[in-house]
């Protein structure tokens, strides 16, 4: 059945400021990106404004206060050296942070860019998608540590590590969806008025393969994340005087049964920000699509 | 007689099957386009038409060099276009545009329906000027649209409304040629009238040619100077619009028409219907491609495959028993 | 046969996907009848609600759709009944079939699987009587050498010999009524008049009754016995096929006959319908028809017109019918 709406029953669309608000609104309604922002963003508040929030140093050890539980003085408790939890996950975040960004920002890169080349040429296609096949053959954590062992331990060495991981997953969700949207009309009237390949990947195809791609690398952040902690965790990932949240389990596992809280911690932390950008991502396809637009209004 | 835009010359392509099995050397080969041959003249629309699966909107891609034909010539405008490089098959694409049949899939969803307008302009390499937005306000009243739609996007349209978007961006860089795939099938029949009638009125103003590639006789016959009637990837016959509808001289144009319902149920008749169906293009009958099926085959017709021949003033048809069809058919009822 | 008893007795239906959404319902007081052994067209637009007019008659609408009115069927009210009763009746007194006969097969069965199955679960016989029954139907329905189709794929026939496969599925339990949506849509024009054919011929064989829904006047000027117009979800006119050609008494009637291309008639201009069908959310207040309308006064939009009582059979939902069929009888 066709429904559409009545043109002229729709004031036109607002402009400048006005038009900001409206997107802002948007945004907003949509519940998965608005809990996701807010998840997100405190992580990413709290990270920033760490040193306003404490005074103390992550490092600065106190044998006295050895295990001390959560309390007024140590908000979070402290560890095995009587370091503040608090500041610990406050200053890992950055760590943890900075790699997830970094990866995603490899992936949206080098991800899409592969994925809409396989898509858009079948000849590139067969080669990238065997040399991705190959790479993806190995369980993802393996290949992760492989790599950065080889490298040494750095937190570029994650970066990378992870990256290669990552890419060419993000690749393939990029080319499925390169390879339908390629197919469409619209593709053929930009082709058949002359717009080079690069306009026509550029303007209509990726655009329009834009929402698995926006999901894949809000998952790609949280496995990340995740996964940089478990680099950490085998001794790969940043050196251990630098505290990320990988390295905060870690150090917490040996007294899990006497201070759970070492490692339920970072733990909950990295829980948070996955689940904040999982919810931001899925919210985020939802709104840019203009085709969302209606079902509210 | 007008100048001639567009000259189609035994045009042929083939698709090249793919099979899983790696040792089947002889690949199964689809002859989509078998060898048509048309022109186009300045300000003419020829209709093209015959059912699904017959090439006709293969063709309409060949022409646009949007499929690499396998063989043949088209010249547009004094350009060779099948031996074009791609640089130089860009300056000439602003002059040849297309239409699509489904609105929904034809139109950009993630842009405003000013930039889908404008986009043939911008990947001419024109820039986003007040000018040329104004023009693209100018198009949309042309097409039937307010120009405060500019913003939109295509969603927030109807079908009818979108495949006039759609008209308003083929005719953005004032083209030569439009080729019309299909162009109002989608279309719901109180609709469809009204952007038949409005590609009449751009076709006058703007002095351009049409090819419409459809399916419905009645609606091709409405729009179209000549008409070109295809069958399993050749044309059997090409006729001006009246002639052909007076004189039909190929047993497949004539079982066409015959299949077309009746406006009023006073004229409804027991009637010969065409038998069978298509055959598959993959294995086309020897000699005439449309013999099973026709009343009036014999064995020439079986062995030999016949060709356009030239049956009277621009009307041509390849069947051999051209000179004879209109007597038998009229005895045959 | 007694021809006037109607089969299909339809009382003010109305199906509303979204009943507090304030938007037009799908199908809105809708009443017609279909008699045993004629061919009733129901033609419209899409958005028209014609075809889910035929799904709320086969008990095909989702569960939580809101559906009143009652749907008669040989007497009995089908939408008061269980689930399981109403399962009994489609399929063995109803049989229907779909615009899209690529899909309304099973691509992983061969043909002759899928009708033995169907002729199995509603009959007790053994393989090879069904097969034999299978044969038969598909003979019926003019598939030429019906034997050496059975082991067909249904990906190995073209689009017509689906539908006419279909068709055979429908006539297996040779139901009382046959409800057709769009049978001919997406088929070449050839093949369409086959298949019209073929409906016309199985309906003065079997005696079914048809209820065929189109949006082609063509195909209800070839083969209706009775014609129901509908637009936005409403009954816009009913009469015989000849009187609504001869005499519509809707402005919506005559405008779709006028906008169809004609090979008879070549004017520079088609006649159109301007505008297009009504937002669902925001209806006009009177004659759904009235902003598209040439022949609107003031009156029209003074509340929905209701169903006017002409000569015979016929009526129409048009405050104006009256003065439309004088002019036209002039």
């Amino acid at each position: 059945m066709q429904s559409h709406i009545e043109i002229d029953a729709v004031e036109d669309e607002p402009t400048g400021l006005a038009r900001f608000y409206a997107t802002a609104r948007r945004f907003m309604r949509n519940r998965s990106f608005a809990i996701g922002a807010v998840l997100f963003g405190s992580v990413v508040l709290v990270t920033f404004l760490g040193p306003l929030l404490t005074d103390v140093s992550p490092n600065a050890l106190s044998m006295r206060n050895r295990f001390q539980p959560p309390s007024f003085d140590n908000l979070l408790g402290t560890d095995n050296l009587g370091r503040d939890m608090f500041a610990r996950v406050i200053y890992g975040a950055q760590l943890s942070l900075m790699i997830g960004t970094s990866v995603v920002i490899l992936n949206a890169i080098f991800g899409v860019m592969l994925g809409a080349l396989a898509g858009f040429y079948a000849r590139l296609d067969n080669i990238l998608m065997r040399i991705a096949d190959a790479l993806m053959a190995f369980p993802a954590v393996l290949l992760a540590i492989g790599i950065a062992a080889a490298l040494g331990p750095s937190s570029m060495t994650a970066i990378i590590a992870l990256s290669v991981v990552y890419v060419p997953r993000t690749a393939r969700v990029v080319r499925s969806s390169v390879l339908v949207v390629k197919e469409l009309d619209f593709v053929m009237a930009a082709r058949a008025s002359g717009a080079t390949d690069f306009r026509i990947i550029m303007k209509h195809v990726l655009p329009n393969s834009m929402a698995p791609m926006i999901v894949q690398l809000s998952f790609v952040f949280a496995y990340s994340v995740l996964s940089e902690a478990v680099l950490s965790f085998m001794g790969l990932g940043a050196p251990p005087t630098v505290p990320s949240w990988g390295i905060l389990i870690s150090e917490g596992r040996a007294y899990m049964r006497e201070a759970a809280w070492l490692t339920v911690v970072p733990g909950v932390a990295i829980a948070i920000t996955a689940l904040g950008l999982n919810l931001l991502g899925d919210g985020l396809r939802d709104v840019l699509d203009p085709r969302m637009k209606v079902e509210e209004g | 007689m007008s100048k001639v835009l567009i000259n189609v010359a035994n045009l042929v392509k083939h698709f090249t099957l793919a099979t899983s099995n790696p040792f089947v050397r002889d690949k199964p080969v689809v002859r989509a386009v078998d060898g048509v041959s048309f022109t186009v003249s300045e300000g003419e629309t020829l209709g093209l038409v015959g059912e699904s699966g017959c090439g006709k909107s293969t063709v309409g891609r060949l022409i646009l060099n949007l499929l690499p034909a396998s063989s043949g010539a088209v010249e547009f405008d004094g350009h060779d276009i099948l031996s074009m490089d791609s640089a130089g098959m860009r300056s000439v694409r602003k002059d040849l545009q297309i239409i699509f049949q489904d609105p929904h899939a034809s139109l950009n969803p993630r842009m405003t329906v000013e930039e889908i307008i404008l986009e043939p302009l911008y990947a001419q390499g024109h820039k986003r000027t007040p000018e040329l937005r104004a023009y693209a306000a100018e198009l949309l009243e042309m097409v039937g649209l307010p120009a405060r739609f500019r913003n939109r996007h295509p969603h927030q349209f109807s079908g009818g409304q979108r495949q006039r978007i759609g008209i308003a961006r083929a005719i953005a860089p004032k083209p030569k040629l439009v080729v019309c795939d299909e162009a109002v099938s989608a279309l719901d029949v109180s609709v469809q009238a009204q952007v038949i009638n409005l590609m009449q009125d751009l076709k006058a103003k703007m002095g351009m040619s049409y090819l419409f590639i459809g399916h419905d006789l009645a609606v091709v016959r409405h729009i179209s100077d000549r008409i070109a009637v295809m069958y399993l990837g050749r044309i059997v016959e090409i006729a001006r619009c009246d002639d052909l509808f007076s004189r039909p001289l190929h047993p497949y144009t004539q079982a066409l028409m015959a299949a077309i319902p009746v406006a009023h149920p006073r004229l409804r008749h027991k009637r010969d219907r065409v038998r069978g169906e298509l055959p598959s293009p993959l294995s086309p009958p020897k000699g005439c491609h449309f013999h099973p099926r026709c009343p009036f085959a014999q064995d020439i017709c079986r062995s030999e495959a016949p060709q356009l021949r030239q049956m009277g003033d621009e009307h041509q048809a390849s069947c051999h028993f051209a000179e004879d069809l209109p007597e038998k058919a009229t005895a045959a009822q | 046969m007694s021809s006037d008893t109607p089969i299909l007795s339809i009382r003010d239906l109305t199906v509303d996907f979204a009943p507090k959404s304030g938007r037009l319902p799908a199908v809105s007081n809708v009443s017609f009848d279909v008699t045993a052994g004629e061919m009733m067209c129901v033609v419209g637009e899409s958005g028209s609600g014609k075809s889910v007019t035929a799904l709320a008659i086969m008990g095909l609408l989702a569960a939580d759709t809101a559906i009143s009115g009652n749907i008669l069927f040989e007497g009995r009210d089908i939408t008061r009944l269980s689930r399981r009763e109403w399962q009994k009746i489609r399929g063995r007194q109803i049989g229907m079939i779909f615009q899209e006969p690529m899909t309304s097969l099973n691509p992983v069965f061969t043909i002759g699987r899928q009708l033995v199955e169907t002729i199995r679960h509603h009959e007790r016989v053994s393989v090879r009587a069904a097969r034999d029954r299978a044969v038969e139907l598909l003979d019926m329905v003019g598939i030429p050498s019906p034997r050496s189709r059975l082991d067909d794929y249904p990906h190995q026939m073209s689009g017509g010999m689906r539908q006419r496969v279909m068709i055979a599925i429908a006539l297996i339990c040779s139901p009382r009524l046959l409800i057709a949506d769009e049978p001919t849509t997406a088929l070449d024009v050839t093949i369409q008049g086959q298949l019209l054919d073929l409906l016309n011929d199985l309906r003065s064989e079997t005696g079914t009754a048809i209820m065929l829904i189109t949006h082609n006047m063509g195909v209800v000027a070839e083969v209706a016995d009775r014609v129901t117009v509908m637009y936005s979800g409403c009954v816009a006119e009913q009469a015989e096929v000849m009187q609504i050609f001869d005499h519509p008494a809707h402005p919506y009637t005559s405008g779709l006959m006028n906008c169809t291309p004609k090979l008879t008639v070549t004017s520079a201009q088609l006649n159109t319908i301007p505008g297009s069908m009504p937002n669902p959310a925001a209806a006009p207040p009177g004659c759904l028809f009235a902003p598209r309308c040439e022949l609107a006064i003031d009156a029209c939009s003074e509340g929905r017109p209701a169903q006017v009582n002409l000569t015979g059979n016929h009526s129409s939902a048009c405050i104006r019918a009256e003065m439309l069929l004088g002019e036209s009888a002039e």
